[in-house]
């Protein structure tokens, strides 16, 4: 009997869950969608929807139209930028409401891949954060070409690129084509991140400041042995700290400068050289390792985490770390950051000063902050919406604010940034209210002149301060493009070389040894394919210089 | 022979297909794992080929252009630099971490099997567990904290006893003990819940038999005890030996530093610097693929091994 | 006629036993106490370690200055994640998944272990390796996500309780007790009375079973509790975030605040993101410990069998 029950249950049980599950079961997705809409070479190709568009002045459409766009920020910092009035003013004046899909940077990693293999993108895409060029070549007949889009569509960038032409040479892809739109941010420094020491332990200490890498050490020195923080005890300073290595800033007075993390220089001559092999490199390490086995460099910098570094550098009771290079001088050392300032950069042994940095701003020219996708239903009216952030005007509001919220257009027609409300900080607050880095921008040398910034904090210090390197910059090795089999290679190639270069380093700034370890050093670099990979960022350079 | 042979055949698939009616319920029992295992591990089968071929998000799977050779990711993971030095890394730091955290949970199962004292016996109990729940962040911060020379618990220590304090992270040779260790003070208890559940299930009986036969402790747990977790040991070593190549990534990846990497460099951390640099999806799959073989292989080996010696194995 | 020396000398001896088993069982009981009392000891003070640094300067702890005490005492780190509200909707969310997801870990994995133990399965072999397989082989994250997403499971509450709910480790120490503990006679038995598999499995098997039920829906709600990862590929709605997801997002973004910017906010953040860690192990973790003690009662001696005998 009770069997005969159980039976009819199981049967039941088991009819349901497969029915269940196979219910959800529609056709299979082809996973390859590829490009969508067919894409025209030349853009003018007029859509059905686009009856009403206008090919210049605003409205953008008479009848109002919607556009996807997708775009990534960091962490929980939502869609509040979407409350930028210069956003919703421009809503307005264009006739384009905009559906936005704001995704966060903390998981966007494994969400692209995802979104890629879906076969599928929003009509317009936002942010150098979003997709980087491996994405875009790799997928390049998901994304539209924008060449003739810019010239028949786009004023206010075309003459962007005209006024700055390495807007141009910055976004065109191997193929020739432009698959992105370019930025340039407003009042950037020119200098990267600068020599920054304790002026009280100087005074404490009655040094003065060092400007050549004698004088440097000397104070180093001076630090590591007396009682520089006047606590009474001379033992606790840490004059250089670092975390799971050194800042290769430290470096600097040997000509070594590196802002795009390549290690590759151009020399005065426009030679590449790439540094972990040269003389300037040796010298350097071999004074690194002097400064270590005196004590100057804490023990522990090779193992530690930023953390630990970051508790000796905010300790409570007494300020413990020296010097070191950053940004500004209030980034790092919490309560203390008043001792800090900035100094030019520190000659080095063959007198001369060198200072990481770059002409245009440091990072001010990127790509890649806007694409229009094939999967687009009017690329006309997109092209048009974006051209209206090519200009000075929007291209503040839409770094920092809108005008009125945080702007403030003064009657000369300057423009100046407003105090934060109380509880939050100039920078959290700018992020709030704008795209902030992201997104297409562009302000021309003569609208810069109209912003004045406040010299005391944020970007108004940084741009006072970057005067003492000004002087001093070398030419950055670029953001070059490279092509899919040389990104290939690169991963490998730099995966096991910056490996090699790093292990080495930590061995010989802190047991010495590389006068007797160099010739085997470049022979395993060798070994390891560096002449492929110099071969790579030399030809992606010539690319990049015959663009220009 | 092959008369017979012809003559067997009808009759097994008969007596297959009575057996199979005869114990309908227990196909019943199997149905919802095998309808899941079937939609979502089978079903997305067809994504292992990855590996062989030039995967391209856009193309997605099947549009994607074979590799050409079919082998030309694997090729080029033998041929790199680090082939050697990662697979003997994550070997060694796997056959110590085995040799080690394997018995050591037996061993605690065991002890807390011999415990008496109620309150003592939970308390141990739930005390040991706890640091399984310690996220790897953490585990590895206080890793680094504790063994600063300068300022942690192992520093103070060694000046204590009037010894200089060596800065164990900086050492090649230290990476893999800390490793393991950690690991061990951190699952033991945990891993020996599934003994002490094992251990739960003895005949009270049979130890009251043993003590009169004269039976001393050790006696009663090599002859009671151990052999009540026999055959879940063998079946989790089995398991183990089936996950030699793999290793998680994310604490040997914190504990990596400069002057520790040539040991510490593994399969998984590798993979991972290369997907930085540019997502290389065919590279990182026959990477992964080529460990997966080799475990599947240690596992069918092991097993056929265990059964022939034990009668314990997987199938 | 009973030998009295004998039996004496019998008694003596039993005695002498006894004596040495009662001397053998101090040693005994002194390892074995004295050595799980160094193991608490060590194991015991990482963790009041973490406890007091979830109330500490993160700066203090990462200088070595925190022992016994908390040093500059702030709840800072709790304030910040009970500040989001997105955590009580964390809570809820993976209390359910926790609840749902073991039941239903246990309904698929329990029975199938317990199927795959009878040696007179016909197929035994071939399901074992078939399970087995997939241990190995596994499409990757592109094609299941597409599968999920054609049982139109993506961001759906159920992605996270029933797809993956198969644990082939679970199906194997779980059959590895059946096949211990489960003689093959007592379903001989209850064949001959008349009884089904079903019914079998259900009266008397599940009850003989209950430490490696507990153990097992330990496991599998300790996984659920755990879990992030298919919430982050297969959720999109927040609503549906399970805790883990939540924090993991909260700590990541102090991270990050702290990157971008400089002066005193961005230091702010980065020493909220430091404190953070530990508030964030014990917010998550003293929910699923408190569970723990409820499943122990099961792994007492003689809570089980008993019944085999004859």
């Amino acid at each position: 009997m009770k069997c005969r029950f159980f039976k009819m249950i199981g049967l039941i049980i088991a009819f349901c869950l497969i029915i269940s599950l196979f219910a959800g079961c529609g056709n299979p997705t082809d996973n390859s969608k590829g490009s969508g809409p067919d894409k025209s070479s030349d853009g003018t190709t007029a859509s059905a929807k686009t009856d009403g568009f206008n090919a210049e002045g605003l409205p953008i459409v008479d009848k109002p139209v919607t556009l996807e766009v997708l775009t990534t920020r960091w962490g929980s910092m939502g869609d509040s930028f979407t409350q930028n009035q210069w956003l919703i003013d421009l809503e307005k004046k264009t006739n384009v409401h905009i559906e936005w899909q704001v995704y966060s940077l903390n998981d966007w990693g494994e969400q692209k891949a995802i979104l890629l293999a879906s076969g599928e993108l929003p009509e317009v895409i936002i942010g150098s954060n979003t997709f980087d060029d491996t994405d875009i070549i790799n997928n390049s007949s998901m994304f539209l070409d924008l060449t003739d889009l810019i010239k028949n569509y786009m004023p206010n960038l075309t003459k962007a690129m005209e006024t700055i032409p390495a807007l141009r040479s910055v976004s065109t892809f191997l193929d020739g084509k432009i698959y992105s739109l370019p930025k340039n941010l407003p009042c950037r420094p020119k200098t990267c991140n600068q020599p920054i020491i304790n002026k009280k332990w100087l005074d404490n200490l009655g040094l003065k400041e060092p400007s050549n890498i004698e004088e440097l050490y000397e104070v180093l020195k001076a630090f590591k042995e007396k009682d520089a923080n006047g606590n009474g005890d001379p033992n606790d300073e840490f004059p250089i700290c670092g975390a799971k290595g050194l800042n290769m800033d430290l470096l600097n007075p040997f000509g070594i400068t590196d802002l795009n993390g390549t290690h590759m220089m151009i020399m005065d001559d426009g030679s590449l050289v790439y540094y972990p092999i040269s003389q300037q490199y040796k010298e350097g390490i071999k004074w690194l390792h002097k400064l270590y086995t005196e004590g100057i460099i804490d023990p522990e910098s090779f193992t530690q985490d930023a953390t630990m570094q970051d508790g000796k550098r905010k300790n409570d009771a007494a300020s413990l770390v020296g010097f070191d290079y950053a940004w500004t001088p209030d980034a790092l050392f919490g309560k203390w950051s008043g001792e800090y300032i900035a100094l030019a950069p520190i000659a080095g042994p063959d007198g001369k000063r060198y200072a990481g940095g770059d002409e245009n701003g440091v990072s001010s020219i990127l790509r890649n902050e806007a694409e229009i996708t094939t999967f687009c239903q009017n690329p006309e009216i997109a092209a048009r919406w974006l051209d209206q952030f090519y200009d000075g005007e929007a291209s503040i509001q839409n770094f920092w604010g809108a005008i009125g919220t945080v702007i403030t257009k003064n009657s000369d027609g300057t423009y100046t940034l407003n105090n934060p409300p109380e509880g939050t900080s100039a920078d959290a607050w700018y992020w709030d209210q704008s795209l902030r880095d992201f997104g297409p921008k562009y302000i021309s040398p003569d609208f810069e002149k109209l912003i004045k910034l406040s010299p005391e904090s944020g970007d108004g210090l940084k741009q006072n301060l970057s005067k003492l390197g000004e002087p001093y910059i070398t030419t950055p090795y670029p953001k070059v493009m490279y092509t899919t089999e040389e990104n290939e290679q690169l991963a490998t190639l730099l995966t096991d070389i910056n490996s090699y270069v790093d292990t080495t380093r930590a061995e010989w700034v802190t047991n010495g040894g590389i006068d007797q370890g160099w010739d085997a050093y470049i022979a395993q670099l060798k070994a390891m394919g560096l002449d492929d990979l110099i071969k790579i960022y030399t030809d992606a350079y010539s690319r990049y210089q015959a663009n220009k | 022979m092959s008369l017979i042979e012809i003559a067997k055949k009808p009759v097994n698939i008969k007596r297959t297909l009575k057996r199979v009616s005869g114990n309908w319920g227990l196909y019943l029992l199997l149905l919802p794992a095998v309808v899941l295992v079937i939609c979502f591990a089978y079903k997305p089968m067809y994504g292992v080929i990855i590996a062989f071929k030039d995967y391209k998000p856009g193309l997605g799977i099947t549009a994607s252009q074979w590799a050409d050779p079919w082998y030309k990711y694997f090729l080029k993971f033998f041929n790199s630099f680090q082939f050697k030095n990662t697979i003997k890394n994550t070997l060694v730091i796997n056959l110590y971490s085995m040799a080690v955290s394997f018995p050591l949970p037996i061993v605690m199962a065991l002890m807390i099997n011999q415990m008496h004292a109620k309150r003592f016996k939970r308390a141990f109990q739930t005390v040991t567990y706890m640091p399984h729940f310690i996220s790897t962040v953490v585990m590895v911060g206080l890793i680094l904290i504790f063994l600063s020379p300068g300022s942690g618990l192992f520093g103070n220590i060694c000046r204590l006893l009037g010894v200089e304090a060596p800065n164990l992270m900086g050492r090649a040779s230290a990476f893999t003990s800390i490793y393991v260790w950690s690991d061990v003070w951190q699952h033991t208890g945990w891993d020996s819940i599934i003994y002490i559940a094992a251990l739960s299930v003895v005949d009270q009986s049979l130890y009251e038999a043993a003590i009169v036969d004269g039976a001393s402790r050790a006696q009663r747990i090599w002859y009671i005890d151990i052999p009540m977790l026999l055959p879940t040991a063998i079946i989790l070593l089995i398991l183990r030996v089936g996950n030699l190549m793999g290793l998680g990534f994310e604490k040997v990846y914190l504990m990596q530093n400069n002057l520790n990497l040539p040991v510490s460099e593994v399969i998984s951390t590798y993979v991972y610097k290369i997907g930085i640099t540019s997502a290389q999806y065919s590279y990182s799959a026959a990477i992964n693929m080529f460990n997966t073989v080799i475990n599947f292989i240690l596992l069918i080996t092991v097993n056929y091994v265990s059964k022939k010696v034990s009668d314990n194995s997987l199938w | 006629m009973v030998n009295r020396e004998e039996t004496g000398m019998k008694i003596a001896a039993a005695d002498h036993k006894i004596a040495a088993r009662t001397k053998e069982d101090l040693m005994f009981n002194i390892i074995v106490y004295g050595f799980s009392a160094l193991v608490l000891l060590v194991t015991i003070y990482p963790i009041y370690f973490i406890i007091i640094a979830s109330f500490s300067d993160p700066y203090a702890v990462a200088s070595g200055r925190v022992w016994f005490f908390p040093v500059s005492f702030t709840l800072d780190g709790y304030r910040e994640l009970l500040r989001h509200s997105s955590i009580w909707i964390g809570y809820r969310n993976t209390i359910l998944y926790t609840v749902i997801g073991t039941l239903i870990g246990l309904a698929v994995n329990i029975p199938a272990a317990y199927s795959l133990s009878r040696r007179d399965l016909a197929g035994r072999g071939l399901f074992m390796f078939l399970f087995v397989f997939t241990m190995f082989f596994n499409g990757g994250l592109i094609p299941t996500f597409l599968t999920v997403k054609e049982f139109n499971l993506y961001d759906n509450f159920l992605v996270m309780v029933l797809p993956f709910s198969v644990s082939v480790f679970n199906i194997i120490v779980a059959r590895t007790f059946f096949s211990a503990n489960i003689p093959p006679d007592l379903w001989e038995a209850a064949r001959i009375d008349g009884c089904g598999n079903l019914r079998y499995f259900f009266a008397i098997v599940l009850p003989l079973s209950k430490a490696i039920i507990a153990v097992i829906g330990l496991w599998t709600a300790v996984g659920q509790w755990n879990s992030y990862f298919n919430a982050l590929i297969y959720l999109k709605n927040s609503d549906l975030y399970p805790l883990q997801l939540v924090l993991r997002d909260i700590l990541i973004t102090n991270n990050v605040q702290s990157a971008l910017g400089t002066g005193e906010a961005a230091q702010i953040a980065l020493r909220l993101a430091n404190l953070l860690r530990y508030s964030v192990i014990i917010v998550s973790t003293v929910p699923i410990m408190i569970v723990y003690p409820f499943v122990q009662k099961y792994f007492n001696h003689g809570v089980m069998i008993g019944a085999v005998k004859g």
